[in-house]
């Protein structure tokens, strides 16, 4: 007998899609970026050796004032974030080239359920592997600076993670939006890299009134953001700017999730 | 049961269906005709909650499609090849069909030798022929056991095995008491298994009806015969102020029900090899329709711009080897 459908089923069976049709792109990811741990470790652990103590997260007086960021976390992080953003954006965004977009909703009826179920891989599988990464990177800390740090270190983690995630997000409705592979990688990409790039040329070479506003707009940006969840938080707790960086992350998830559903749920024709 | 009920749509300033109503009733297939760009396609993507009319309701089983229970299980939908997942292999996507419905994935290695795939069961979709793509689809929309079933256009690039074998699964669905929508350009395929028939041309339902009414003559009956001596009998009835003429080896009489007639032959103590009533073929009711309708909307001094090439089954009238009254 047939179970009524809920978001369970379509999501079980959009996981199964994410997880193993891409499987060698997130399995080459997660080498990379464990990759990038080990290394990064490795070298910090001789250096932490060599000079029995750490070049940054120490204050003058020589005590430990934030977590050290020596570890790699924020490359291992920031690796696993914009990989699951970019496949999230094309993934999302091929669906719409191949037809297989109609082939869904003719089983999935319920827009809203469908868009949920698309969306909720991407989330659980890059906060899955984001504090994964981060919980090695934690372990490290504590076992060098004590558990003083471990508190810390563990918002640090759930700051990273919910960074990641947010970002998976925007790079999953980047897909929606667009329905175009490559386009929906350049609008990723441009809103992460391209445009704050271009916000600093033109303030750098800009008069000066212009200059503070587009230091306005890329503190708005979601790459700005992005760097500020990853920074270091202090011992004392997690700082202004970290919490700006959340609200704007936040924001620009939210905003995005806001227009990719209402155009997914508005569409008349989804394919080619 | 499939029920659309006053459907108007528009795109932009064209006007693409103009209430259209029918309904689909269970037990029976309900074919679907008409002429390309009629809305045929646009009514069906609408009661798969495709798109949204701008007025009217499109229902399944008394509920819009988009608030189904078990989606598989309430309509199986086939719209075309080109919307299958072409990056899945066709066991990948019955198994999505599986689990977006809750079916039991262990029928996925049966619905694959009832379609013919299983020898292609791991390869990639993208990788299809027409006719194979067909088939996944047709495994896809029947995998649920579906309680009505919606086709478009099902045997485009099947052989004629496969038209058969459609055939089958479509008479069979009705007869299990579901609702069958079907659409095909193939009318004389159409006339072998629909019940009713449903025309749309130019976003309008011009005619609807049963298969019986839609090759029924308008008009008195008309019966073709073949005798030991036609021309006697043509000549016969003529005298006795029925229209009759021999229309190449038949004749053709008109006004006199075929009872009547074999009674007739029978005691002019006449061989009879053939006698039939005269009906007109799907095709040839499509046709005539759809020009009657297009004359109509036609501006005036402007014809529809085909001649159309009626498949008369008999010998046409007036083109006979003898005379007639």
């Amino acid at each position: 007998m047939a179970v009524k459908q809920g978001l369970g089923a379509a999501f079980a069976a959009e996981m199964k899609r994410v997880v193993f049709k891409p499987q060698r792109l997130i399995a080459a990811t997660v080498f990379a970026a464990a990759a990038v741990l080990v290394y990064m470790g490795a070298t910090a652990v001789v250096d932490w050796t060599v000079n029995e103590a750490a070049s940054s997260g120490f204050d003058a007086n020589g005590e430990l004032a934030s977590i050290p960021s020596f570890l790699g976390y924020d490359a291992s992080l920031s690796l696993i974030s914009f990989c699951f953003g970019i496949y999230a954006s094309a993934f999302s965004a091929r669906d719409y080239n191949d037809g297989t977009i109609l082939s869904t909703l003719l089983l999935v009826p319920n827009r809203g359920r469908l868009f949920a179920a698309r969306m909720l891989p991407w989330v659980l599988l890059t906060a899955a592997f984001s504090f994964v990464a981060f919980t090695a990177i934690g372990v490290m800390g504590v076992q060098r600076v004590g558990f003083d740090a471990a508190m810390p270190i563990f918002i640090q983690g759930l700051l990273a993670t919910v960074a990641s995630v947010l970002t998976a997000m925007v790079g999953f409705c980047c897909g929606t939006v667009t329905k175009r592979g490559s386009l929906s990688v350049f609008l990723f990409l441009g809103l992460f890299f391209l445009l704050p790039t271009v916000l600093g040329m033109v303030g750098g070479f800009g008069p000066e009134f212009l200059q503070t506003i587009v230091e306005g707009i890329d503190l708005a940006m979601p790459g700005n953001a992005f760097g500020g969840l990853l920074s270091m938080v202090p011992l004392s707790g997690a700082t202004t700017e970290t919490w700006i960086s959340l609200g704007v992350s936040i924001a620009w998830a939210v905003g995005s999730t806001v227009l990719a559903y209402a155009l997914f749920k508005s569409r008349a024709t989804l394919g080619r | 049961m499939i029920e659309v009920q006053g459907l108007n749509k528009t795109y932009g300033q064209k006007q693409v269906l103009t209430n259209v109503s029918f309904r689909a009733e269970n037990g029976l297939v309900t074919g679907f005709v008409g002429p390309n760009g009629a809305g045929k396609s646009t009514t069906m993507r609408m009661i798969a909650a495709l798109e949204k009319p701008d007025s009217g309701t499109a229902v399944v089983d008394g509920k819009p499609f988009s608030e189904a229970e078990v989606p598989a299980r309430t309509l199986g939908i086939y719209l075309g090849s080109s919307y299958l997942p072409s990056h899945l292999t066709v066991t990948e996507y019955l198994s999505y069909v599986c689990k977006t419905n809750g079916l039991d994935p262990a029928s996925i290695p049966a619905l694959l030798e009832m379609v013919e795939l299983a020898h292609v069961a791991d390869k990639r979709i993208s990788s299809f022929s027409l006719g194979m793509r067909q088939r996944a689809g047709l495994a896809g929309a029947i995998a649920g056991n579906p309680a009505n079933l919606m086709l478009d256009e099902p045997v485009n690039g099947l052989d004629p095995m496969g038209v058969q074998w459609l055939r089958g699964v479509v008479v069979r669905q009705a007869r299990s008491g579901r609702a069958v929508l079907l659409s095909s350009h193939l009318l004389s395929e159409l006339e072998l298994v629909a019940d009713n028939v449903v025309m749309l041309d130019q976003g309008q339902v011009v005619r609807m009806g049963t298969m019986r009414e839609f090759s029924s003559q308008a008009g008195p009956v008309q019966v073709f015969l073949h005798t030991n001596s036609d021309q006697a009998l043509a000549n016969h009835l003529c005298e006795n102020g029925v229209a009759a003429e021999v229309v190449g080896d038949m004749v053709l009489v008109t006004g006199v029900a075929p009872e009547a007639l074999a009674d007739l032959v029978f005691r002019s103590h006449m061989k009879l090899y053939h006698l039939a009533l005269k009906r007109s073929s799907l095709e040839e009711t499509f046709m005539s329709t759809a020009l009657s309708f297009e004359a109509q909307a036609a501006p005036p001094g402007q014809q529809p711009g085909f001649a159309p090439q009626v498949g008369e089954q008999y010998p046409q009238q007036g083109q006979g080897v003898g005379d007639g009254c």
